[in-house]
C-alpha cells in the first residue's frame, strides 16, 4: 500500500505542446529508495509533479499509496511527504512556525503539531536556529528544513525532488544519512530525483534512468552496471577525428564483438577481462602511431549505462567535483565507488 | 475546516508582519483628522463628522479600491513566484479552499486596516468634535469595508488569471484606473451618445462596484441630486433611496461573489 504505481503516464504542456513525460510505466515497491535518474529537462520534475498532484496528467495513470493521484488527490496529499526542488519557503516565518502550520494543516491539534516541529528541529539540526525567520537561513537549512516540513505528518511515501542540488558536500551527506534512515527506520517508501550518478548509486535500491520523456533503463544499480556485461577500458584520445578513427580500425579486431561509444574524446570498449586486453590495447594503438593520453580500466558506472544508452555522459557532477573539470564523470564515479564509501549502501 | 481557519490566520499574521496593515490603518487614521480639520476651515473640527464623511468618502473611493486590488493581486501570484504556493497545495487542502482561504484572510485584515484607521481616527474625532453624524460616518465606515472586500476579490481573480506578480499588479492598476476614473466618464458620454434609457444608466451603474458604493455613500451622507451625479441621480428619482440602496448592496455582493466564483473555477484546473 505504501508503493507508487504509474501506467502510461504523459504530460504534454499545452504552452508550445512539449511532452514532457512520454508514457511511463512505474512500479516502486513499499519501503524502497527508488532513484529518478536524467538531465535537466528529462521530465523527472514533471512526473513528481504529476505524482503529488500538482500536475494533472495528459493521460496514464498513476497511484501513490493505493490512491489514484487525479481521482483521490486529497488522499495521495495525505499519504504522501513532498519536497520539491526550488524549496518554497517563506522568508517571514520561523522554522518552528512553518512545521506547526504544516501540522495544523494536516489535522495535528495545536499540542501535537508543537511537539512534531520540536522532534523534527532536533532530527535535522536546527533546533537551535528554529525560532530564526526563514529570509536568513542557508541552502543546506532550507533544505533540511524543506525536508522535516515533508515528514511532519509521518508519510508512507516520500517524493525528494533534486534533494541535495545545490548543496555543499558537508550537507549532501547529511541529507543522504537523514534520508537512509528514515527509510530503514520508518519504512518509508522514498522516490528521489537526481541527476547525480553518485547520489543514485549510493542511495537507490532501484533506479530508473529516464531520458526526453521516456524511462530507457530500470534496475538495481548493479544490475543497470551488470547489463553491460563486461568491463569498460577508456581510451583517452582528445577531440582530434582522425586519432578517433584510427583508433577505432585498429581496435576493431581486437574487440569485434565489443560495444563502442566516443563521448568527450575518449573511446570506450565494453569488453570482457578487460585488464588482460589493456596491454594489447596499447600494443595495438602504438602499431597505428595513436598515443592515447591514457588508458584506464573500470567496472562500469551508471554513467556508463547512461553514455550506453543516451549516447553521451551525465555530465552534472554534485558541488564536491564541480570545479575538476578535468577528472570528468569518470573519475568522479571512481571516487564513489572507493570501497569505504561503497559499505554505505 | 480547521485548514482553512489555520490558512486565514496565517494570512492574517502575514499582514500584520508585513505591516502594510499596520501602514495603511495609520494612514487612514491622520487622513480623518487631517479632513475633518481641513473641513472645520481653521475651526478645530467644529463640522464634526457630517463634512469629514463627506469629504473622505471621495478619497476612500480612490484609496481603499486600489489598495484591495493590488493586495488581491498580489496574493497567488507571489506565492506562486516564491513556490510557496506548490509547497501549500501538496497539503491536504483542496485549490479552492486555499484560494477562498486566502481570500478570507486578506479580507479580513482590509477591514482591520479600514476598521482601526478610520474607527482610531473617527474615535479621537469624537472626543473633539460634535457627535451629530456618527451613524452616517459608521455607514462610510462599513461602506469602505464592503468596497475593499469586491475590490480584493477583482485582485485575486487576476491573480489567478495572470500568474505572474508584475502582470497581476500592472492589471490592477488599470481596473483601478478604469474603475475610479474612466468608468463614469464613459457611462456619461455614452449616455449622451445614444440617449441610454434609464435601464442602460441602472446596469451602468451596477457594473462599477466603486460607482455603486459611490451612489450609495452619497445616498447615507448626503442624499443630494447635484451630488449624486447622473447615474445616481436617474436612480435616487426613479426608484426611490431605499430600493436603489438595496440594489447597489446587492451589485457590491455581486462583486465580491461573482469574481471569486470564477477564481476558485479556474484556479481548481490549472497545473502548479
Amino acid at each position: 500500500m505504501g508503493g507508487i504505481r504509474a501506467e502510461g503516464l504523459t504530460k504534454v504542456y499545452r504552452r508550445g505542446g512539449v511532452r514532457a513525460v512520454d508514457g511511463i510505466d512505474l512500479d516502486v515497491r513499499e519501503g524502497q529508495i527508488f532513484a529518478f535518474l536524467g538531465e535537466n529537462g528529462s521530465g523527472k520534475t514533471t512526473t513528481v509533479r504529476m505524482l503529488t498532484t500538482l500536475l494533472r496528467p495528459t493521460s496514464g495513470r498513476a497511484w501513490v499509496a493505493g490512491f489514484d493521484v487525479v481521482e483521490r488527490p486529497g488522499d495521495v496529499r495525505r499519504a504522501a511527504g513532498v519536497a520539491l526542488q526550488e524549496v518554497g519557503l517563506d522568508d517571514l516565518q520561523t522554522a518552528r512556525e512553518l512545521l506547526e502550520l504544516q501540522a495544523r494543516l494536516f489535522g495535528l491539534s495545536r499540542g501535537e503539531a508543537r511537539r512534531r516541529a520540536g522532534e523534527l528541529l532536533a532530527v535535522v539540526g536546527l533546533e537551535a536556529d528554529a525560532d530564526r525567520r526563514l529570509g536568513t537561513y542557508s541552502g543546506g537549512m532550507r533544505r533540511r528544513l524543506d525536508l522535516a516540513a515533508a515528514l511532519v505528518h509521518r508519510p508512507r511515501v516520500l517524493f525528494l525532488d533534486e534533494p541535495t542540488t545545490g548543496l555543499d558536500p558537508g550537507s549532501r551527506e547529511s541529507v543522504w544519512q537523514y534520508i537512509r534512515s528514515i527509510n530503514r527506520e520508518e519504512g518509508v517508501t522514498v522516490f528521489l530525483t537526481t541527476q547525480y550518478l553518485e547520489e543514485a548509486d549510493r542511495l537507490a535500491d532501484e533506479v530508473a534512468i529516464i531520458h526526453r520523456g521516456r524511462i530507457v533503463a530500470q534496475g538495481s544499480p548493479e544490475a543497470l552496471k551488470s547489463s553491460i556485461g563486461a568491463d569498460v577500458i577508456a581510451v583517452e584520445l582528445g577531440e582530434d577525428p582522425s586519432a578517433i578513427a584510427l583508433a577505432v580500425e585498429a581496435l576493431t579486431p581486437l574487440t569485434a564483438a565489443a560495444e563502442k561509444r566516443v563521448a568527450d574524446g575518449h573511446l570506450y570498449l565494453y569488453v570482457r577481462e578487460g585488464a588482460r586486453l589493456v596491454p594489447r590495447v596499447v600494443v595495438e594503438l602504438e602499431r597505428v602511431g595513436v598515443r592515447p593520453r591514457a588508458v584506464t580500466v573500470a567496472r562500469p558506472t551508471l554513467d556508463d549505462v547512461f553514455l550506453r544508452i543516451t549516447g553521451h555522459h551525465l555530465a552534472v557532477q554534485p558541488p564536491s567535483t564541480a570545479g575538476d573539470g578535468a577528472a570528468g564523470p569518470r573519475a568522479n564515479l571512481r571516487a564513489a565507488k572507493s570501497p569505504e564509501r561503497e559499505g554505505d549502501r | 475546516m480547521s485548514s482553512f481557519l489555520t490558512l486565514v490566520r496565517k494570512e492574517i499574521r502575514d499582514a500584520a508582519q508585513s505591516r502594510w496593515l499596520v501602514g495603511f490603518a495609520l494612514s487612514f487614521g491622520l487622513l480623518v483628522l487631517l479632513f475633518a480639520r481641513v473641513q472645520s476651515g481653521g475651526d478645530v473640527f467644529a463640522e464634526g463628522f457630517n463634512r469629514t464623511t463627506a469629504g473622505l468618502l471621495n478619497l476612500a473611493l480612490l484609496a481603499v479600491p486600489l489598495l484591495a486590488l493590488l493586495l488581491g493581486a498580489a496574493a497567488v501570484a507571489t506565492e506562486r513566484e516564491q513556490g510557496t504556493l506548490a509547497t501549500l497545495l501538496s497539503q491536504p487542502i483542496g485549490a479552492g479552499e486555499l484560494l477562498l482561504a486566502k481570500y478570507a484572510g486578506l479580507t479580513l485584515a482590509l477591514w482591520a486596516a479600514v476598521a482601526l484607521g478610520f474607527g482610531l481616527g473617527g474615535l479621537l474625532l469624537a472626543l473633539v468634535a460634535p457627535l451629530g453624524a456618527l451613524d452616517r460616518y459608521l455607514v462610510f465606515v462599513g461602506l469602505a469595508a464592503g468596497l475593499a472586500s469586491a475590490s480584493a476579490s477583482i485582485g485575486v481573480l487576476l491573480s489567478v488569471l495572470l500568474r505572474t506578480r508584475l502582470r497581476a499588479m500592472a492589471a490592477a492598476v488599470l481596473v483601478w484606473l478604469v474603475l475610479t476614473l474612466f468608468y463614469e466618464l464613459a457611462a456619461i458620454a455614452v449616455a449622451l451618445t445614444i440617449s441610454a434609457s434609464g435601464r442602460t444608466l441602472l446596469l451602468a451603474s451596477l457594473l462599477d462596484p466603486v460607482e455603486a458604493a459611490r451612489i450609495l455613500g452619497i445616498l447615507a451622507v448626503e442624499p443630494n441630486l447635484e451630488v449624486l451625479g447622473p447615474l445616481g441621480a436617474y436612480l435616487a428619482t426613479e426608484l426611490g433611496t431605499g430600493v436603489t440602496a438595496g440594489l447597489l448592496a446587492s451589485a457590491l455582493v455581486a462583486w465580491v461573489a461573482a469574481p471569486l466564483v470564477v477564481a476558485v473555477a479556474v484556479f481548481r484546473r490549472q497545473d502548479v
